[in-house]
């Protein structure tokens, strides 16, 4: 896990040493376990997110949407909520950059 | 840009095991005991947070929502004929196609039902009309406003679409489609959702329509999550006339003027009856005889607009909010 997040966060793990960044996934898995995610895979794209967004991510009124789709009612598999959240994410940014160059592209022509 | 790299361990974290037991491999034919479902709207974009249901053969029932792809998997379910239910309504679903399973095989999904219940009636809040409404709860719009539980509505309000905070909207009974489809597939259905229009008239300061004029027009939904923005040019008439996702919520409209671009905010779905004060005095404001206050008062300035309004479009001018005023505001304002 350390090696996958080293990998693919490096600005945001760089400045953790190893024991450091060990007690971060243990802390999100603790985390991740409340939210009833059990898989391997689920739990390392749940580290994804905290690495990404922080492991009190619940409590930001911002990010308040991530936990309320984590506890969706209405999509009882766990493993489902969280796909469903980090496809939403994955979503938001990709729209956001389309938007943002749109945009760039509109002031710019004359 | 911190989603760019969530893709990207996203992706990376599938070699990962999905078991929820790690100890135990998956089997390498987990694909034949899966099934994905796929909804898109009328354009082909991903109908996403659609709640569904799934019975399997072995009369399991499982709930979810689409997700930001407008689809959902799930995997280690009964091989056979599955029971797809949307929680649409007859006529707002239809089914599509059937093709390969797409996605990598994941863990087991948990059997569950769906939480939700169907309302009976909804109250309207600033900024809902029917296309709203029939959006949330999977109805045509139609099939809620010609209901016969909204007779007194309809005669009250000329149009849906225009609707007060507190109005009362009966719901119909919803009927879904159960569709027989098989597992080891991806089922796509299409929402047969209502978009709504975004309209706004431009005109030069010579008061003459402004043609082919450069527009940028950027959404967001009430909790601020941005929606795709869209680009184009004014008609010959000088309209902006686009379909919209019924849940956008306030806009910005970019114009270009010159080397100069302006930006105006707008908040959607805001426009009252013309009936009521603040639905005349917004009005009146978009047609430039108004320049106070949107706050639903009778003031000296409303009347005045209003008698200046009476009299150029030959009514008497009275400067009372008269049924006939009302009607007129609504046909000149185009809405």
């Amino acid at each position: 896990m350390t090696s996958h997040l080293r990998a693919h966060f490096p600005a945001e793990v760089g400045e953790l040493d190893d024991a450091e960044l060990a007690r971060n996934i243990e802390a999100a898995l603790q985390v991740a376990t409340r939210y009833g995610l059990r898989s391997e895979r689920d739990r390392c794209r749940f580290i994804n997110i905290t690495t990404l967004y922080g492991l009190e991510f619940a409590d930001a009124p911002e990010h308040r949407w991530m936990h309320q789709m984590l506890i969706e009612p209405a999509v009882p598999d766990p493993a489902q909520r969280l796909e469903r959240l980090c496809l939403e994410l994955i979503e938001r940014e990709r729209v956001a950059t389309q938007n943002l160059q749109a945009r760039e592209r509109f002031l710019r022509a004359r | 840009m911190p989603a760019d790299g969530l893709q990207r361990a996203h992706a990376a974290s599938s070699d990962f095991n999905a078991s929820k037991d790690p100890a135990v491999e998956q089997c390498p034919i987990k694909a034949a005991q899966a099934i994905e479902i796929e909804l898109i709207d009328a354009d082909g974009r991903p109908v996403k947070d659609q709640a569904f249901e799934v019975e399997t053969a072995d009369k399991r029932r499982y709930a979810g929502k689409t997700a930001a792809d407008g689809a959902c998997r799930l995997d280690g379910i009964a091989e056979g004929a599955c029971i797809v239910r949307f929680k649409l309504d007859r006529g707002a679903c239809e089914f599509l196609e059937s093709v390969a399973l797409r996605a990598a095989a994941g863990g087991d999904a948990t059997p569950g039902k769906s939480a939700d219940g169907d309302p009976t009636q909804h109250i309207i809040a600033e900024g809902e009309c029917i296309a709203t409404v029939a959006a949330r709860y999977g109805y045509q719009p139609d099939a809620i406003w010609k209901h016969d539980g909204n007779q007194r509505l309809r005669q009250s309000r000329k149009s849906g679409y225009v609707l007060d905070k507190g109005d009362v909207l009966t719901l119909p009974v919803k009927h879904p489609i159960d569709f027989a489809k098989a597992t080891g597939k991806r089922h796509r259905f299409r929402a047969v959702a209502a978009n709504t229009q975004f309209q706004l008239y431009l005109m030069t300061a010579a008061g003459e329509p402004r043609r082919g004029g450069a527009f940028l027009l950027e959404l967001r939904r009430a909790n601020g999550a941005e929606l795709p923005s869209i680009e184009g040019e004014t008609r010959a008439d000088g309209f902006i006339d686009v379909p919209i996702p019924p849940d956008a919520d306030k806009g910005t409209l970019r114009i270009r003027e010159g080397e100069k671009a302006r930006a105006v905010e707008t908040q959607l779905g805001r426009l009252l009856p013309s009936s009521t004060v603040n639905g005349a005095q917004r009005r009146l404001h978009n047609l430039a005889y108004y320049r106070g206050a949107d706050d639903g008062q009778l003031n000296a300035d409303t009347k005045r607009a209003l008698e200046e309004f009476q009299l150029d479009y030959g009514l008497k001018p009275t400067g009372e909010l008269d049924d006939e005023t009302a009607d007129l505001l609504a046909k000149v304002h185009c809405s």
